[in-house]
């Protein structure tokens, strides 16, 4: 058996496994990832991505697969084995909660305390956003608009201002990534007196098709009032260009971005999902 | 007055779940499941008079299954409507519940 990293190069190996969304993501300065062979033939996988947080440089590992406990504790290895070279304090992991107890037990095997519990994503279509409340307001202030409409140096020093602010959404590679990342039409952007951007509402279209939000920030006083007109251009282009039917994917993934889709969709609920949490010691400390 | 039954026999809770469970009722039935949650090993959900589930209510399931799952015990639902399933198809939870035709 062997453990390789994953690549640009390799990385169409593991899509049909892992789906397309998640591998794009390998070839970001903060995402990683490993896969098993044996004979050649895929037998496993992980991807996970560095975030700086609250608590210190973390992993979160977006998807794991193991043909089998033996593959589960390679993988593992080599992974704790590259992240003891980051410093990273800790590692979470999330994986659909299914009947069967095998994965729960595999990530306990590896060292993680699991619990099963709600996922802070949820998907929704864009007939739900059409009939949330704010959309029965369709006038958009002229502070507002899509990113398509305003130069590379505006969006770029948005994004400075956002990131020197501490926000920088989903995208810990924020400052890296291209104005082409981001949807033109339905992304959109809050401009200050100055006709500085001040805010931004970024979505990027996943290779599945589905869209997800990656950034939703205000940096001026009226922060409701910006963002629920960002939101109202978003889902009147969307309604433009996209059908009905069309599945967004929204990441509740911090306090700001729970409450908010509590009220705009009360009814949301994140699938079942076993998380699992672990610490993670350098070389020759004790768990004590 | 609540439309929900609670009783303990032996390491069993069994409870009987009125017609909706919804940000309404939802915190009643946390209260009743979660006082006695810790004295038992196996939780059983009747769903006959069920007929309204909303994610208030699911977020009480997935409580409860949190807290057998903890301590490897049971959670079980009964008498599920086509309409109920369908949410728990919907939401992802039919794969993590045990549902007793």
């Amino acid at each position: 058996m062997k453990i390789i990293e994953l690549t640009k190069d390799n990385i169409s190996d593991v899509a049909v496994f892992s789906g397309v969304d998640i591998a794009e993501n390998i070839g970001r300065t903060n995402y990683r990832g490993l896969m098993a062979l044996e004979d050649n033939i895929f037998r496993g996988g992980l991807i996970w991505q560095y975030k700086n947080t609250d608590d210190g440089y973390e992993s979160f590992i977006e998807w794991f697969l193991a043909a089998n406990r033996e593959i589960s504790r390679a993988l593992f290895s080599s992974y704790t084995e590259m992240i003891e070279k980051e410093d990273v304090k800790s590692s979470t992991i999330t994986i659909p909660a299914i009947q069967s107890l095998e994965e729960k037990e595999i990530l306990k095997d590896a060292g993680f305390y699991v619990r099963i519990t709600e996922s802070d994503k949820i998907i929704v279509e864009l007939s739900e956003l059409s009939e949330m409340p704010i959309m029965m307001e369709r006038h958009i202030s002229r502070r507002i608009k899509s990113i398509g409409d305003i130069t590379v140096r505006q969006f770029k020093n948005g994004i400075e201002r956002c990131v020197a602010a501490g926000k920088k959404g989903l995208c810990e590679d924020l400052k890296e990534l291209p104005i082409s990342a981001f949807e033109p039409d339905v992304s959109a952007c809050y401009l200050d007196d100055e006709g500085e951007v001040a805010g931004l509402f970024l979505f990027h279209m996943l290779p599945s098709g589905m869209l997800t939000i990656e950034l939703m920030i205000c940096l001026e006083k009226d922060v409701g009032k910006a963002l629920m007109g960002m939101m109202r251009l978003f889902v009147i282009k969307m309604e433009e260009k996209y059908p009905p039917d069309t599945k967004i994917l929204l990441n509740r993934h911090n306090q700001a971005s729970l409450l908010l889709s509590e009220k705009l969709l009360p009814r949301g609920f994140g699938i079942p999902e076993y998380q699992g949490k672990r610490t993670e010691l350098k070389k020759g400390e004790a768990d004590v | 007055m609540s439309d929900i039954k609670k009783e303990i026999v032996g390491s069993a809770m069994n409870i009987v779940l009125g017609k909706e469970v919804d940000s309404k009722t939802a915190p009643e039935l946390q209260e009743i499941v979660m006082s006695s949650v810790g004295d038992v090993s196996e939780v059983n959900f009747d769903c006959t008079n069920l007929v309204y589930l909303t994610s208030a209510g699911l977020r009480v399931l997935l409580l409860a299954l949190q807290e057998m799952d903890d301590k490897g015990g049971s959670m079980t639902l009964k008498n599920v409507s086509p309409y109920i399933k369908s949410i728990f198809k919907m939401t992802g939870f039919l794969n993590i519940l045990t549902i007793i035709d």
